[in-house]
Formats: C-alpha cells, sequence, structure tokens
C-alpha cells in the first residue's frame, strides 16, 4: 500500500518489525528484501508518489516536483556545485539515468584491506548484482536508441583507440526518449518507483509517502521506533503525526540527508566521523558544435562510456544530455551570441566526465537551520583530473568532427582547433575555473572494522545504537569511481539478509520468554 | 499581455530589473520566437521562486539588486545603474558577468540565467523552433507503457 498526504485523515500509530526512512536505492530494497522474507515493513518518505500521468516531459516540472529544494541543492567551497537530489518515492533512483555499474574490484579490495570488511566479499557481492539486475533488468544500452551524440562520442574514442562501450542499464523496452532524469515518461527505467516498491508494497509493505522522519526513538541503547509528521506537499506545512514502533530501524535518507539527521538528533556521533569524507565524483561536461545535425535530446542521454582513464586515473566519460531548457546553461555566453548557439542546438553535442575523488567535503548541521550545510572543495589531483578530463573530452570531439568545442571553463569558451586543445593541456587551472557539477554524493557514516573511525560495521549497523542500521551511499568508506546505485542496492540486499537473521532470533527470543512466562 | 498588479515573492522594482534584463540575458537570433519578458517574469516569480527554498529567493532577489546597482560599475560600465544601460551595454555586462574569472560571480550567473532559460525554452513554441518538440514526445510517450513481467 502507498499512502500520501492525502489518504491521511488522522495521526497513524502502527507497529512493525522494520521502519525505513527514506525510499530510494537503499532504502526501497532493503524494504522489498524484508517483505519477502515475512517481516511486517513500513517506509517514511518524505518526497510524494508520482507516476506516468503526472509527467509532462517538461524537465522543470519534474524538478520542481521530484527534486529536492527544486533542483536548487548545491555544495560550498570552490567551486559551488550543484548537487541535484530525488526527494520523491524512489528517491533519486527516480530521477537518475538508469545506468548501473558494479563495484570496480579494485575499489572492493581497498575497502577490505584499509577499512576491515574483508567479510564484503566479491563473490557474495556478485551474486546480490545478479539478483538486483534480474530483477531490474538490467542489460547493456541498445546501440539503435542510443541516439547520434551517444554514438559519435564513441566513434570519436574508438578512432582514437580508447576503450569505449555501451553502458548497462535498468531499462526494459526502452524507445531512447531521452528524459531518464527527469522520470522516464513510458516506465520503462526500473527505478525504484517502478520496481522495488511497488513490489515491496505487493508484498505486504505500507509505504507513505509526504511524511517526513523527524525522530528515532532510542530506548535502552536500542532503535525502536521513528517519530514523524506528513508533509502538506503544497504549502509544505506539517500535518498529522505518525509514530512508528519497530523492532529495526533503518536510516536510508541518502548520504547528505542521513548524516543531517542524524547530526541534528546527536545520534551515532561518537566516532566524530558523521557528516565527514563526503565524496561527490566531481563532473565536467564539455559541449560540442558539428555541421550536421545530432539531435542530441534524441536516444538514451547516459548510454555509452569512455573507460581508457579509469584504472589510471579514475576518470569515467558517460553520455549526459538534456532537453534545451536546462542543456542550454551549459553553453558559453549571453544574449546574442547564446542566442546564436542555442539556434544551432540541434548541432550541438555533450558529452560529461566524472573523476573518482579524493578531495573530501563534510555536511553540518547548524542549530537553526533546516537544511543541511554541504562544503566541499577540490583538491590539487582532482583538479588535475578534470583538467585531463576536459582534454580528452575536446580531443575526442574532434576526432569524431567537431567543429567547435565548449569546454565551460572560465579561462576558455571556445576552442576552434584540435591545437588548442595541446594549449590547453598546459594550462594552470584551479579549482576556480570549473564549472562542475556532481550527482553521487557519498561516504558521510561509513562503514569499517574500528568503532573511532566508522559509524557503521560491516553489516551497517551503527555503532553506537543498536538495531540502527543504515542502508544508503552514506555508508561508502571511499569514493566508488562508477555510479553508485549498483552497489548501494547490492549493500542494501546483504543488510537485509543479515537483519533477517537478527529479527529471527529476536522472535526465537521472545518465543522461548513466551515459553517460559506460560512454564 | 499586461503584467501583473502584484508578485507572489518579487517586489514590483525588481520584476523591473528582471523584465528589463531577460531580453537581453537571452538575446536574439534568426529561428528562435520573440522573447516575452513579461510571461517570463510571470513565470519565475509565481512557479520558480515561489517554490524555491527561502535561502534561494532571497539569493535570487538579491541578485537582481545588484545587477542593477553593483554589477554595472564592477563589469566595467559608464557610471550607469542597469536600467540606464542599452541593450549593448547590457549585454556586454552579461558576457563578463558569464565569463568573470571570479568563480562566485560566475556561478551566480548560471543561477540567474538558469530560471530565464527554464521559461524561455521551456515553452513549447519556442523549443519546436530549435527542433525538441516536446508536446510530440508526451503525445507519444502516453501511447505506451512498459509493464514489468
Ligand atoms: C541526475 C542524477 C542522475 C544519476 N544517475 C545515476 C545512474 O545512472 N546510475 C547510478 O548508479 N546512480 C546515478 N545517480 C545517483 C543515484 O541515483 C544515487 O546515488 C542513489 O539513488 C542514492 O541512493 P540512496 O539510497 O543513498 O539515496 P536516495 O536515492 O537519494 O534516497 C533517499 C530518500 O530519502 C528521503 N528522505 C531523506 N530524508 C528523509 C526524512 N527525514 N524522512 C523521510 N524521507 C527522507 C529522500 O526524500 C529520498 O527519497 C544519479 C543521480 C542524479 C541526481
Ligand atoms: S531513454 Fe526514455 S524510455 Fe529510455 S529509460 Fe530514459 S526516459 Fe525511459
Amino acid at each position: 500500500m502507498i499512502l500520501s498526504y492525502q489518504d491521511i485523515h488522522s495521526d497513524v500509530k502502527v507497529d512493525c518489525d522494520v521502519a525505513v526512512i527514506g525510499s530510494g536505492a537503499g532504502g526501497a530494497v532493503v524494504a522489498k528484501e524484508l517483505a519477502e522474507m515475512g517481516h511486517s515493513v513500513a517506509v517514511v518518505e518524505e518526497g510524494g508518489y508520482f507516476t506516468r500521468k503526472d509527467f509532462r516531459c517538461r524537465p522543470v516540472e519534474s524538478m520542481l516536483s521530484m527534486y529536492r529544494d527544486s533542483g536548487q541543492t548545491f555544495t560550498l567551497g570552490r567551486p559551488i556545485c550543484i548537487l541535484p537530489l530525488g526527494k520523491t518515492v524512489g528517491g533519486t533512483t527516480t530521477i537518475n539515468s538508469g545506468t548501473c555499474l558494479r563495484i570496480p574490484p579494485k575499489v572492493l579490495k581497498e575497502w577490505q584491506e584499509n577499512y576491515g570488511l574483508k567479510e564484503l566479499n566479491e563473490e557474495e557481492l556478485g551474486l546480490f548484482c545478479e539478483r538486483i539486475e534480474r530483477f531490474l533488468y538490467v542489460q547493456p544500452a541498445d546501440p539503435e536508441v542510443v541516439g547520434t551524440n551517444n554514438l559519435k562520442f564513441k566513434e570519436g574514442a574508438d578512432k582514437l583507440g580508447y576503450s569505449a562501450g555501451f553502458l548497462p542499464r535498468n531499462a526494459k523496452e526502452c524507445d531512447g526518449s531521452g528524459l531518464c532524469t527527469f522520470c522516464c515518461p513510458i516506465d520503462a527505467k526500473q527505478s525504484m518507483n517502478i520496481s522495488y516498491i511497488p513490489e515491496a508494497s505487493k508484498l505486504g509493505a505500507t509505504i507513505y509517502a509526504n511524511c517526513l522522519a523527524e525522530k528515532i526513538v532510542v530506548e535502552n541503547g536500542r532503535a525502536t521506533g521513528v517519530l514523524g509528521h506528513f508533509v502538506d506537499p503544497d504549502s509544505g506545512r506539517k500535518a498529522k503525526s505518525i509514530q512508528l514502533g519497530a523492532k529495526v530501524v533503518i536510516l536510508a535518507a541518502g548520504a547528505i540527508y542521513t548524516p543531517y539527521f542524524l547530526l541534528k538528533n546527536k545520534l551515532a556521533t561518537s566516532s566524530g566521523q558523521v557528516g565527514k569524507h563526503l565524496r561527490i565524483h566531481p563532473c565536467v561536461g564539455v559541449a560540442a558544435s558539428f555541421d550536421e545535425d545530432v539531435c542530441c535530446w534524441d536516444g538514451i542521454p547516459q548510454s555509452t562510456y569512455v573507460d581508457e582513464f579509469f584504472e589510471e586515473e579514475g576518470i569515467m566519460f558517460e553520455g549526459a544530455t538534456t532537453p534545451p531548457e536546462v542543456q542550454s546553461n551549459t553553453l558559453p555566453y549571453a544574449g546574442n551570441k547564446h542566442a546564436k548557439l542555442m539556434s544551432q542546438f540541434s548541432k550541438i553535442a555533450l558529452f560529461g566526465s566524472m573523476v573518482s575523488d579524493t578531495s573530501e567535503g563534510s555536511v553540518r548541521a547548524l542549530p537553526f537551520s533546516h537544511r543541511p550545510i554541504v562544503l566541499y572543495n577540490l583538491n590539487k589531483n582532482d583538479i588535475r583530473r578534470l583538467q585531463l578530463s576536459v582534454v580528452h573530452l575536446a580531443e575526442i570531439w574532434f576526432a569524431t568532427g567537431a567543429k567547435r568545442v565548449y569546454p565551460m571553463l572560465a579561462t576558455m569558451a571556445e576552442l576552434t582547433s584540435p591545437k588548442q586543445v595541446e594549449e590547453l593541456k598546459r594550462f594552470k587551472l584551479s579549482g576556480k575555473d570549473f564549472t562542475i557539477t556532481a550527482y553521487h554524493p557519498m561516504g558521510t557514516c561509513r562503514m569499517g572494522s574500528d568503532p573511532t573511525k566508522s559509524v557503521v560495521n560491516v553489516n551497517c549497523e551503527t555503532w553506537d545504537v543498536k538495531r540502527l542500521f543504515i542502508c544508503d551511499a552514506s555508508v561508502f568508506p571511499t569514493s566508488l569511481g562508477v555510479n553508485p546505485q549498483m552497489t548501494i542496492m547490492a549493500i542494501a540486499t546483504r543488510t537485509a539478509a543479515h537483519i533477517d537473521g537478527v529479527l529471527a532470533r529476536t522472535n526465537s527470543t521472545k518465543e522461548v520468554i513466551m515459553n517460559d512466562d506460560t512454564v | 499581455m499586461k503584467s501583473p498588479e502584484r508578485y507572489k515573492v518579487l517586489t514590483k522594482y525588481e520584476a523591473e530589473i528582471l523584465r528589463a534584463a531577460i531580453p537581453d540575458v537571452l538575446g536574439e537570433n534568426e529561428g528562435l520566437p520573440p522573447v516575452d519578458a513579461d510571461r517570463i517574469v510571470r513565470w519565475i516569480d509565481t512557479q520558480y521562486l515561489a517554490k524555491s527554498t527561502f535561502e534561494f529567493r532571497l539569493l535570487y532577489r538579491f541578485l537582481i539588486l545588484a545587477l542593477q546597482f553593483l554589477f554595472p560599475f564592477l563589469f566595467g560600465s559608464e557610471y550607469k545603474i542597469f536600467l540606464q544601460l542599452s541593450s549593448e551595454e547590457k549585454q556586454h555586462l552579461f558576457n563578463k558577468w558569464a565569463q568573470s574569472r571570479l568563480y562566485l560571480l560566475r556561478n551566480s550567473f548560471t543561477i540567474f540565467r538558469l530560471a530565464i532559460c527554464f521559461a524561455y525554452y521551456g515553452q513549447d513554441e519556442v523549443s519546436r523552433a530549435i527542433g525538441y518538440d516536446a508536446a510530440a514526445k508526451l503525445e507519444e510517450a502516453s501511447k505506451r507503457q512498459v509493464v514489468r513481467d
């Protein structure tokens, strides 16, 4: 059952086995898995529940309704970075690109060796990934519908002999309508609102949308429930209250709101690590104009990749296009010069790069503020790799026949020949020169084997509060290097199996006690 | 269309500055439909800012006032306030703002322009003119729904 603000006419007070806060990649998966194992599950989700009928193929409308703060979330630092987050049933998966990559083996090895996470082994995670991939119809993007933008970039990379391919995606019968990040209009993309959440609901879980969790109840060092309010989606005002009693509480509010929740409630903070070590995979984009039409809005926006520089530099190139009202802002200039470019929009292409960052930011909770402050500065190593990204993106665009390239740098609005790419290589750029965006916050409640250096253990249970689990991107100990949803889901599946064991032990202890009572 | 007397978020003065800025942020070119600055101001006020966070509204309004009083001097025009600048001077200012080496200024231009681009290029007739037909996409999408097995 999925209940929204308008369905709730009185205060809600419910007891369940598991209360989950957040319905994104982590929350939805853990909810469905536990419901399937026979536990009673309640999910509270701050955002609203939308279906394709609410969707008008206009990005701004989706941003105003499904993105947190209408898409105006950003990090403060050098440079300022837009960091969009989903706030809707399905979390950020509802507005993501659908790319499904598994955790790179070298990252997992680093987690095992440097963070004491030996129990997270490749074989077991591989099995969980297979299960998820089956459930979400993960398959490589169909070359027939990836669109000219992605094909052209791959062609350029192929010409230069760079390793490239088609991205695996969680989409079934996708027809390349190009709107994944604003909610798929035909339900092809298997985001959580289409897949895990409806399945959890079918299995008996209750999903409360427009419902803000405000407190986790802790008794004798154990999480025992969640308190919150329904929120009127139009006015933002609080309405009826909700009180969930639970044997296990799972916080899955994402890597920005999970640490914010803990800091605000002064929960699980003894290690001093909550909100620290924020990684975001900073991204740069490079646009290019061609003589011929590219129609970048046609086809799957993120469907090809170039991983030539991944192993050595942690750089991954992936497609990223949007309709004109959004993409217009990635082009340089203002006034008539900008209008000239926009009137040629059908000939403009765009590709992005993300860097597996070593820079670390933080999430803070100020006493009188109702939202987190997110701080992030690029370090020298990441600046160097972002510059390298821009250089290679430009190089690839020229290789595939671009006439002009727009690198989105303060120092250089456009490049008109491959020679200028050489000049760009020699520039000494600083963090302030880039226009960056980021889509993958992670690492703010890291997992580890040392309670003084981590927030949760290998089973994602907080060291400080028993029966309180964290199930989202915040548990990653380092940057992942690839798109994170598969890894979040795999760890959530593993955590669900562990919680099932915990609940089984609780129930059998209860039975013993009850039997004793009867005796 | 006549502009409304009252705005939800902006003051009349802020709306006036914004209205004067819009045509020169967007510019004009063959093939692009004319800019209806009144409509865009109304959209930014009632649809965009009204649904934004308090902090964002404050920032946007601050940028409008900075554009009027501060940026003309910062970006090197004569001693005039924004509303006194010619179209050419305004475009010169916006281009300098867009390419500023000071990242906070450059980033603030992105924020300022984004709402304007959303409003203008988000109109069906504008996006259709440059090849993107959102209405046709919606029509197409409404005919199909993928169902899980
Ligand atoms: C535009 C975009 C494209 C992306 N593309 C990809 C991609 O192609 N592949 C990929 O792997 N990743 C992609 N990502 C990232 C990916 O979607 C996220 O990493 C992932 O969804 C994070 O999962 P999560 O469970 O940590 O949090 P989320 O999915 O963000 O879910 C958290 C949920 O918790 C809710 N919440 C927060 N606080 C509360 C509260 N107090 N009470 C109730 N509910 C609350 C939020 O509203 C939200 O719905 C993309 C991200 C963006 C923004
Ligand atoms: S390209 Fe279109 S059909 Fe395919 S998943 Fe994205 S939004 Fe859905």
